[in-house]
């Protein structure tokens, strides 16, 4: 049984070397991947001028590069206010949030915004109120307060902006607005949608009066549209911010907001003169939308993160301010130098892979085809240089390499290039698909993990994996049934010398028995 | 069956290598001897009797060999097991070296 296991012995450990193999291909991809990852980033730095976005007074206004190529500076003139979320407790306490009852029929109304959601409490309670409000997914979190005063209802809505909130008990009866009503802003929005925000008239006769509280804008449309009433309305010097809306029917809608948190009135009269029709209808607004001026326009957004005005750059407003407040954005040669240290580091871990699967003492996987061709693009990296500008090699940007291919990042050369030389550097590096950064798609090809060849190796050695563990279980199956068979036939056999013996014996002690009769003696020799 | 038939049959198996007709034949020698015991003795009887307990050893040797060669073949068996396997070990691809 023991002699007969040691195929099966070397059969797993050639297996066992089959699995290595995969799980040092597997390592090698993740560490191509990674130094492929890091040369994109690098690229794409390079490409995008290693731009970093600075701000003025960061307490107001933070920014981020998110794919700008180009230096550029942009104002925040002004932030009236940033957006905020809208939040409102209940007017009234409850004794007990476990037993007193909330609703006069058990029947509720909540409004978020243009959305109102009718409900039946199953618990007449707070705590029945606040779990079946939660359970309604309508973008609003309840929770309950506990006061010397006894209990609250807390709603808070789960985005920032201006919206409507409001939990009306017994909605088709006394419809009482449980929740304190403290408007933070004034929306207006134009009760009929128009097709087409851009031709669609939007004015019988082309003269409107805009009413923000008590002050009026008279407006004499030069372009009879929606798109052309918001413009008019922003450029008017009202502190309102008009935008364009879209309903879900696709028609558009002019919606006006306050640009102070307050209580006021807001009116859009067409035809003042003469038909004098109101096209607004008032909503009060709980929370705020960010309300700034950029470069001179004024916005407004229900978040406080701003990246769909200036393209590749993406700012937060955190605070309001009356102060302009200047983001700059510019070339950051640390930027630069930090992907540079990432590169180095990545390529070495790819590196000491590669060399130590080379050589008399290589791994499993010398010979690969994938570790060979791979070594081979390393040297290409390495040896990557430009006829033009000043810098035309890894190695005037501070990057060395010793006897074994392995990299370091000289911090100090690199702090001492001017900023042409910064320049050329970038134009060196290239982009995510050119230039030094182009290596990243030659190792993607090793790497990727559908197409790559390292992923096709290790597919070659699950196929090979699987065969030797069949191969295996038939070996042992068929090993298993002759070692039975063996062992049968040599039971039986330890039988039949057993019973053979025993048979001389009777037979021998019968012959002894019949001479003795037939002769008086004994001839017969024992068995 | 007399006592020369099942020696004969017993005989006839082991050759073949067959135990289950090897059992079936001492079966009937067993019987074969119970019936040349009870049996009136005579000088034929006695001489059959005698080649009879011959034919049974020499039988006994022929069964202890047939175990030691059934014994020799499952080592055989494995050690082909093992070559074959140790000839797939040694396939290995050409190696080619590395510097940077």
């Amino acid at each position: 049984m023991q002699i007969a296991q040691i195929p099966i012995t070397a059969l797993q450990n050639q297996d066992a070397n089959v699995l290595s193999q995969e799980t040092l291909l597997g390592t090698l991809n993740t560490s191509v991947g990674t130094l492929a990852s890091s040369l994109s980033a690098l690229g794409a730095l390079a490409s995008g001028q290693s731009l970093s976005a600075t701000s003025s007074d960061p307490t107001a206004v933070t920014a981020a590069v998110s794919g700008a190529t180009q230096p550029a500076t942009y104002t925040i003139n002004s932030i009236s206010s940033i957006a905020t979320t809208a939040s409102e407790r209940s007017t009234a306490s409850f004794a007990d949030a476990s037993s007193t009852a909330v609703s006069s029929t058990g029947t509720m109304e909540l409004v978020v915004g243009s959305q109102t959601t009718t409900f039946t409490l199953t618990t007449n309670t707070l705590v029945g109120l606040r779990d079946q409000i939660n359970s309604l997914g309508a973008g609003v979190t309840a929770s309950i307060l506990t006061t010397s005063n006894g209990n609250y209802l807390s709603i808070t809505a789960n985005n920032t902006g201006a919206t409507t909130l409001q939990l009306r008990d017994d909605p088709t009866g006394a419809n009482t607005n449980i929740l304190t009503n403290t408007p933070s802003t004034v929306v207006g929005e134009t009760t009929t949608g128009l097709a087409n925000a851009t031709s669609t008239p939007v004015s019988a006769t082309g003269t409107l009066n805009l009413t923000v509280g008590t002050t009026t804008y008279p407006i004499s449309l030069s372009d009879n549209s929606l798109t052309g009433l918001e413009n008019q309305i922003n450029a008017s010097g009202a502190a309102v911010t008009a935008s364009i809306v879209t309903d879900s029917g696709g028609n558009s809608h002019l919606s006006l907001a306050t640009n102070v948190p307050g209580t006021t009135t807001l009116s859009l009269i067409d035809d003042p003169t003469g038909a004098a029709t109101s096209l607004l209808t008032n909503t009060p607004q709980q929370g705020t939308n960010a309300v700034f001026q950029l470069n001179g326009i004024n916005l407004s957004q229900p978040g406080n993160v701003v990246n769909s005005v200036a393209p590749g750059v993406t700012f937060s407003l955190l605070a309001p301010t009356t102060s302009p407040v200047t983001v700059t954005l510019a070339t950051d040669p640390t930027q630069l130098s930090t992907a540079l240290q990432t590169f180095v580091t990545d390529f070495n871990d790819t590196k000491s892979q590669v060399l130590a699967q080379s050589g008399p003492a290589g791994g499993l996987l010398s010979g690969d085809l994938a570790v060979n061709q791979i070594a081979a693009l390393l040297r290409q990296i390495t040896g990557y240089s430009s006829s033009t500008g000043t810098v035309q090699s890894l190695t005037d940007l501070g990057i060395t390499f010793d006897n074994s291919g392995t990299l370091s990042f000289d911090q100090t050369t690199f702090n001492a290039l001017s900023q042409t030389q910064i320049a050329d550097g970038m134009k060196f590096i290239g982009s995510a698909t050119t230039g030094l950064g182009g290596f990243s798609a030659s190792l993607t090809q090793f790497s990727d993990p559908v197409t790559g060849l390292i992923q096709t190796e290790q597919q070659g050695l699950s196929t090979t994996d699987q065969d030797i563990q069949a191969h295996i279980t038939t070996l042992t199956d068929r090993l298993t049934a002759m070692q039975t068979a063996m062992a049968a036939q040599l039971n039986a056999a330890d039988a039949a010398v057993a019973n053979l013996t025993n048979e001389q014996q009777m037979l021998t002690a019968s012959l002894q028995g019949l001479s003795l009769v037939l002769y008086g003696q004994n001839p017969v020799t024992p068995a | 069956m007399t006592l020369q038939e099942s020696t004969g049959r017993l005989l006839a198996a082991i050759e073949a290598e067959d135990f289950t007709a090897l059992a079936k034949a001492l079966e009937a020698r067993a019987a074969a001897i119970a019936q040349f015991r009870a049996s009136r003795p005579s000088p034929a009887s006695i001489a059959m009797g005698q080649d009879s307990l011959r034919a049974g050893q020499t039988a006994c040797l022929l069964l202890q060999a047939l175990k030691q060669r059934i014994a020799s073949e499952s080592r055989r068996l494995a050690q082909i097991q093992e070559g074959f396997v140790e000839s797939l070990r040694h396939s290995h691809q050409s190696r080619v070296d590395y510097r940077g």
